[in-house]
């Protein structure tokens, strides 16, 4: 007897159909998976064997062939342990090969035949959707991260038995069905758990810094003593970013699911994802990788923020890898069998010490460095890197007097409400071309849309010649004097917004005196 | 090409080892009589050096046989080294005042500079940002009234005052401490090009002799002999400038201090000259000025108009460096206004900011 049942499988953040056959044909009792299977779904043999059994069904004893077609596409994970067991089930006449002919499949099966969650649900859905499939099964566990996608019916299971009962010829019991969740309302729910900046205190010029990032989708450079709270203001910044739209949300999870660190209590993430990755991370953790070219930390932090904490221990590689994706807002990962391409567009947060004892210039210690370690200190920013980071802030350090002051300080709302206006100017701008944010303005764009009146102009020279600014700095400055008029509402870029884009390059300057 | 006498060309030549202090060279030359005959005599005849270069020797005598005087001197010239000796005519007359002269001396640039109006700045290495605002106004302010300003290239005050002079189109001479391909610290290499092209740069070592913890303080005499007068910026307990000092007394030569907090280290030892009488006191550049008999230029771009914020916030900072959250807390300008006045007063040249979000009028 044969049977077919539908799953989908993953090459990046794209589904495909996968059709699993299953052919049960008289004598000896073996089990042969075929169809560019890897150890995980070879090893389903033995969880299906067990589960069938355990589930009270009856285990065929006859020679089974299961093949995965298309067969020339790599196939990974034990996602296809339900749809194989179904496959067989049904070949045995246990399952009516009408009634699941347009089902898609998903689950990895335990022994004692519980359906167990599985990785990557989301884009395979979106996908199949976009193929015309209609219904699904999956495991209950996944049923949150699937309730999103609207427009199809997901039932859920938790037992293989529960399947099997579903489709019985008399007494079917029906699966339960997925309802869909409202996406704003979790939204809502989820941003309240993201640090408020009204909790900073102090550090005016970094917040505003920070808001100004904000608006522009600028990179921005932390530079301040220990203890500063420069990693605190790096937390509170997803909350100053605007909403993330529901298309950016499945984004953003479609590569989370993918990466298995999706929180199946969660379903969908809401919030922009802030990444840290450690200064010791591979650059294949980075970029992405690994045999099946799993997304990286920059794919992970995509729409959200990359904190990089102490800039210059990280390695030049490790650096290097963030040039491209910085470019262009994805990166490709190749490996033996497959090119996956995954976006990584986000805004790169990077914190240093301002000397190696990280005292210089702090108010409250004695640094003790000479030149020449600060100088050495320095200079382990590359050159390709400095030219992405649009601002350098310096961060104070804390004095008791600010902390119990009473103050009150803004909160992330009443920012990001400005945040949002500089960016619908910038996307009214932007609207025919490619890019939406003024960090990512090419030479060109910058010329066209970054022109100064004569008084900025002026400014903009004498800066230059009297703080012996670097010429990387120009362009840099024309930008962020562009997010500065966007705040303000301004159509021309006047001296003060000039004015206050330099004084957010302090390290194009000679550095201290 | 220069055309070196044979006895400039002998010592040139000693100059290469790094055993051979100016006293080797003394005696050398006093044992031979005729310098030049150490590149003319055979090397039977050179055996009476034995007991002045021992172990060393045996090294002197294989270097003397592979000397190839063409290639080595068409090599100093092809970069534009120049070279003098106790014994040339143009030898600076300032020198002769030290009671060890260097034999030799490789430069580049402008050599009148030494007989010009010439102050020497020095001071701490790691100077506090009071010690670096100092310099700076002094070494401008002299530069800036043709008085040549003369340091050793070190990181620290030398670095400023070089650096500062050169900006406003200031005479500068550098006296280092190693050979030209020894600069150090090594950051300091394109300040040392920089001095070379405008001004001078000059020492008596050879290329490729590394400075050591003796050559700093030896090559001081010759800062304190170029210099009309020693200006001493900030030093600290042990600072090197204490030996330019003491060199500069032997020859007559006074010495200036900027007094320091006393609470500070960094300016103990200048404080301590001025309150022992060993160097006179001097608190603006024009008291080094009258010494010259200079009445400093009238600086026409001193009047800056202000407005009214920035009046205010400069009211503040006349009290001393002044962080950006306490200007906020006394004006109440929002972040960006103050932002906004602070950076076009920086542009003006009226404040300057520091580390750490730290401004200070200048």
């Amino acid at each position: 007897m044969l049977a077919k049942v539908l799953s989908y499988g993953l090459n990046g953040l794209d589904g495909f159909p996968v059709e699993i056959e299953a052919d049960i044909s008289a004598g000896l009792s073996k089990f042969d998976i075929v169809g560019l299977a890897d150890t995980a779904i070879k090893e389903s043999k033995d969880r299906v064997r067990s589960a069938i059994k355990n589930s009270g069904l009856n285990y065929p004893i006859d020679a089974i062939t299961i093949n995965l077609a298309p067969a020339d596409k790599k196939k990974e994970g034990p996602i296809y342990d339900l749809p194989i067991a179904v496959a067989i089930l049904s070949a045995n006449g246990k399952i009516n090969y009408k009634k699941i002919k347009d089902i898609v499949f998903f689950g990895e099966l335990s022994l004692d035949g519980t359906i167990k969650k599985v990785n990557g649900v989301l884009p395979m859905l979106i996908s199949a959707r976009a193929n015309g499939c209609k219904k699904f099964i999956m495991p209950s566990a996944n049923s949150l991260e699937a309730s999103f996608i609207d427009g199809i019916e997901i039932m859920v299971a938790n037992t293989l038995q529960d399947v099997v009962k579903h489709f019985a010829e008399e007494e079917s019991i029906p699966l339960h069905v997925v309802t869909p969740s409202n996406y704003a309302e979790i939204q809502k729910e989820a941003n309240a758990h993201i640090i408020d900046m009204k909790n900073v205190k102090g550090q005016a010029v970094a917040k505003r810094a920070l808001e100004i990032a904000a608006a522009g989708g600028h990179n921005i450079l932390m530079i301040g003593p220990p203890g500063s709270g420069k990693t605190l203001l790096a937390r509170c910044f997803p909350g100053i970013l605007p909403d993330m739209t529901f298309d950016e949300a499945l984004e953003v999870t479609k590569i989370h699911s993918i990466a298995g660190i999706l929180d199946s209590n969660k379903g969908i993430i809401t919030n922009r994802p802030f990444r840290t990755p450690h200064h010791t991370a591979t650059t294949i953790a980075l970029a992405g990788g690994g045999k099946d070219a799993k997304p990286g930390e920059i794919s992970l932090a995509h729409n959200g923020v990359l904190f990089l904490d102490e800039l210059p221990e990280y390695s030049r590689q490790f650096i290097e890898v963030l040039r491209q994706p910085l470019e262009d807002g994805q990166i490709t990962v190749a490996r033996n069998k497959l090119t996956v391409t995954y976006p990584a567009s986000y805004i790169m947060i990077a914190s240093m010490n301002p000397c190696p004892c990280g005292n210089y210039g702090s108010k409250t210690q004695v640094c003790r460095c000479t030149p020449q370690q600060i100088h050495k200190y320095l200079s382990k920013l590359s050159g390709p890197i400095m030219d992405r980071i649009d601002l350098h802030v310096e961060v104070d350090s804390v004095t008791y007097d600010d902390l119990s002051s009473k103050k009150e300080e803004e909160a992330s709302e009443s920012i990001k409400q400005r945040v949002n206006s500089a960016r619908q100017i910038q996307l009214q701008r932007f609207k025919n071309s490619k890019i939406y944010s003024n960090a990512k303005m090419n030479v060109v764009q910058t010329k066209k849309y970054c022109s100064l009146d004569d008084e900025a102009e002026n400014l903009v020279k004498v800066a230059f010649d009297k703080l012996k600014m670097s010429a990387r700095a120009h362009d840099r400055i024309l930008k962020v004097a562009r997010t500065i008029a966007d705040l303000e509402g301004s159509q021309t870029i006047k001296a003060t917004h000039i004015a206050e884009a330099i004084n957010y390059r302090s390290l194009d300057r000679k550095y201290g005196i | 090409m220069i055309n070196y006498s044979q006895d400039e060309k002998a010592l040139i030549f000693l100059s290469q080892f790094e055993f051979m202090t100016s006293k080797k060279m003394q005696e050398v030359c006093e044992c031979l009589e005729e310098p030049s005959k150490i590149l003319s005599s055979s090397c039977t005849e050179l055996e009476c050096l034995k007991p002045i270069l021992k172990t060393h020797f045996n090294t002197f005598i294989e270097s003397k046989e592979n000397f190839n005087e063409n290639t080595f001197f068409q090599m100093l010239n092809n970069r534009g080294i120049k070279c003098l000796t106790i014994f040339s005519k143009n030898y600076p007359s300032k020198l002769h005042k030290l009671s060890n002269p260097p034999y030799i001396l490789f430069y580049v640039g402008n050599l009148d500079l030494i007989n010009t109006q010439t102050v020497a700045i020095v001071g701490a290495r790691n100077p506090s940002t009071y010690g670096k605002l100092v310099t700076e106004k002094f070494s401008k302010s002299l530069a800036q009234n043709n008085i040549t300003i003369i340091s050793g290239l070190a990181s620290g005050v030398d670095k400023i005052s070089h650096e500062v002079c050169l900006e406003v189109n200031g005479k500068t001479i550098a006296v280092l401490g190693g050979g030209f391909d020894q600069i150090y610290p090594a950051m300091n290499v394109n300040l040392a090009r920089e001095v070379a092209k405008k001004g001078l740069i000059i020492t008596e070592y050879f290329l490729n002799i590394q400075p050591t913890k003796y050559s700093f303080p030896h090559r001081n005499r010759i800062i304190a002999a170029f210099s009309d007068a020693i200006l001493i910026t900030e030093a600290g307990k042990k600072s090197g400038s204490l030996y330019t000092m003491e060199y500069g007394t032997e020859m007559g030569i006074d010495t200036y201090c900027v007094p320091g907090s006393i609470m500070s280290e960094l300016s103990y030892a200048t404080n301590d000259l001025i309150k022992r009488g060993a160097a006179a006191c001097v608190t603006n550049p024009e008291d080094i000025l009258c010494i010259f008999g200079i009445k400093p230029k009238e600086n026409k771009n001193q009047v800056m108009q202000l407005t009214i914020e920035e009046t205010l916030i400069s009211s503040f900072l006349k009290e001393g460096e002044k962080d950006f959250e306490f200007l906020q807390e006394k004006t109440q300008y929002s972040t960006q206004t103050l932002n906004i006045n602070l950076t076009s007063m920086e542009i003006r040249g009226i404040i300057k900011k520091l580390a750490g979000n730290k401004y200070i009028l200048c």
